[in-house]
This record gives structure tokens, C-alpha cells and sequence, in this order.
């Protein structure tokens, strides 16, 4: 079937599928309500419970980071100037302000970076890793925006962006989740 | 040791002369903050600086942290290879196909003998290029000697 005949069938299959920005808490909970509608005899609560509990670690944890990278934002502001010992410029407060948005935005859309960090160059940075992949976008003090994309080979792909969009964070996502080489 | 050392005399310049003959394998040593490292104490190309950049050469050094004299100790040391550095980059834009040469030069100071710059040959660089310079570096493998205090 496809995802066309799928919505026209069941409505609730663009909400399931497009719209999950916390994955291993929504599919548990959509796991535990199937399994309770099936009627089946072997139902185990104690099951359920594991699931839920399962659930509710992964969104804790998933808090946690989300809460710590905050933070890591959070003490950009606090930078001054010379934070690297060799003359480096402390990140614009403007820049700091984009950075935490875009924050936002990966949280909504599910793709936590490893890190924020200050820029040697002027700015900030927000760092994703996933295996030998590497990327980050680089918010300059001048407004100008760069997106890098290492696979470690020596041929990396960097761009500049005029703005950072769903799109774009979908693009940085669908290279770290690639694994062709 | 503490936070202010005399430089030791082995350091200063004492009439030395430039030498430019850079092997690939010879390190270059830098300072680093503890604001420069992730959270979970690495670097990535954030932290890399682009020329000019400040350095201290292996060949004139005995020990990494010999880049943190005088006042400096409380800060970390990071190196790479003079062959970490790319040594060329083009441009590949429609009109623009301008090719930018990296290299490192021995620049000593009276009292810093083994003080070095990695440099690009021209001033104004596009971020892209910038960007690719950083993080070919950061590729090629940036170690952690010290990490700050």
C-alpha cells in the first residue's frame, strides 16, 4: 500500500508517521495501546509496566541532555573576549540568541547535537556526531551561517546557508544517518 | 610549577637563525582553554583556528607545555603534523576559482626560539574555504598533550 492509500485509510497514519518528535516514547506508548486493544489472553501488565518505565527513562534522559545543552547555550553569554588565549572574539549576543532557536528547532525535530560550543573563528557552533560522521553548523558574529559535513575521508562538504530551515536540518540529519560511503 | 616561570634560557632566541625546513611529521604544539573542548574533553573543528595562527615548533621544544611559558600554565596544549595542514584549496564557484596555499614558517621571537605561524597566502578568505581549512585539520587528527586546568 502506499503512504497515499495508507493516509486515505487510516488518518492517524500521518500523525503516527510524520510527527514524532520524541520516537522512543511514542512508539512505546503506541506499542502499549495496541497491545491493550488486542484482547489478548496472554496480556502482562508487568510488561506494560516495563515498557512505560522504559519510556519514561528514555524521555527523562532525553530532558537531561536536551536541558544540558541549554546550559552549554546558556554559557556562551558569559564569554569574553581572548576565551581562547590566542585574541578570540567572545560569541555576539545576537549569535547566541539564533543558536538557542535553532536548538529548539533540532529538539522539535528530534536530532540532538552532541554539543554547542564557542567558535575559534567568531560565534558558535552546534557539533553533531554519529559514528565516524561529523557535522556542524557555524553561526559567524557577522550573521553569516556555514554548515560542515565530514566523513572523515578528506572531501568534506561545506556550504553556506542564508538561514537555517527544517530542510536544512533534515539534510544534516540525513548525513549522519547515511552510511554509504 | 607555577603560574609565572621564568622561560628558560634554552627557549630564547640567542642569535638563532630563522630555519624554515619544516618535516612532515614534526608537531605544532598550541594553547588551549578549557572553553575550546567539548563537554566531553575533545576538540573538534570548532577549536581550530584559522592562519594565522600562533604555534610552537616540536624541533625547537622539549616539551609541549613548553608553549605555555610564561604565564600560561593553567591552560591545555593541543598539536598536529606540519603534514595535517593542507597545503591547497580552490575555490569551486561559478566565477570563482581562486586557490589559496597554506603553509608554516618559523617565526621566533627573542624570547620564544621555536614560535612559528601557520599562514595562508591571502588575506580575504571565504568562510567555505576557512571552514574547509578548519575541519580538514581537525580531520587530519588534532591531540590533546595537556588538558587545561
Amino acid at each position: 500500500m502506499s503512504e497515499f492509500e495508507q493516509l486515505l485509510a487510516n488518518p492517524d497514519y500521518i500523525f503516527n508517521e510524520w510527527f514524532q518528535p520524541y520516537p522512543e516514547y511514542e512508539s512505546a506508548v503506541l506499542r502499549t495501546e495496541a497491545d491493550s486493544n488486542t484482547g489478548d489472553a496472554t496480556w502482562d501488565s508487568e510488561s506494560d509496566h516495563t515498557r512505560d518505565s522504559q519510556a519514561n527513562t528514555a524521555t527523562e534522559e532525553r530532558e537531561k541532555r536536551e536541558n544540558a545543552l541549554v546550559d552549554r547555550v546558556d554559557a556562551l553569554r558569559k564569554l569574553e573576549q581572548d576565551w581562547d588565549a590566542e585574541g578570540g572574539a567572545a560569541p555576539a549576543e545576537a549569535v547566541v540568541a539564533i543558536a538557542r532557536t535553532v536548538l529548539e528547532m533540532l529538539f522539535h525535530l528530534n536530532l540532538l547535537p552532541v554539543d554547542v560550543v564557542p567558535s575559534a573563528e567568531g560565534g558558535v557552533g552546534i557539533v553533531f556526531k554519529s559514528g565516524e560522521r561529523y557535522a556542524d553548523i557555524e553561526f559567524f558574529n557577522d550573521g553569516d551561517i556555514v554548515v560542515t559535513m565530514s566523513k572523515r575521508d578528506g572531501r568534506p562538504l561545506v556550504f553556506e546557508v542564508k538561514e537555517i530551515t527544517p530542510e536544512e536540518i533534515e539534510r544534516v540529519r540525513t548525513f549522519l544517518n547515511s552510511r554509504s560511503a | 610549577m607555577s603560574a609565572h616561570s621564568s622561560i628558560p634560557d634554552r627557549l630564547r632566541r640567542n642569535g638563532r637563525p630563522i630555519d624554515n625546513q619544516f618535516s612532515a611529521d614534526e608537531r605544532l604544539y598550541r594553547r588551549i582553554t578549557a572553553e575550546s573542548l567539548e563537554s566531553d574533553d575533545t576538540l573538534t573543528k570548532m577549536a581550530v583556528r584559522f592562519p594565522t595562527c600562533s604555534v610552537n615548533r616540536a624541533k625547537y621544544c622539549e616539551h609541549p607545555t613548553d608553549v605555555l611559558y610564561p604565564g600560561f600554565f593553567h591552560l591545555g596544549v593541543a598539536s598536529y603534523t606540519v603534514g595535517s595542514i593542507p597545503p591547497k584549496l580552490s575555490l569551486e564557484q561559478d566565477h570563482d576559482h581562486r586557490r589559496f596555499l597554506f603553509s608554516v614558517q618559523h617565526v621566533p621571537c627573542e624570547d620564544m626560539y621555536p614560535h612559528s605561524h601557520v599562514t595562508c597566502d591571502q588575506e580575504h578568505v571565504p568562510k567555505t574555504i576557512r571552514s574547509r581549512f578548519r575541519v580538514l585539520l581537525w580531520e587530519a587528527g588534532i591531540r590533546i598533550d595537556k588538558l587545561p586546568q
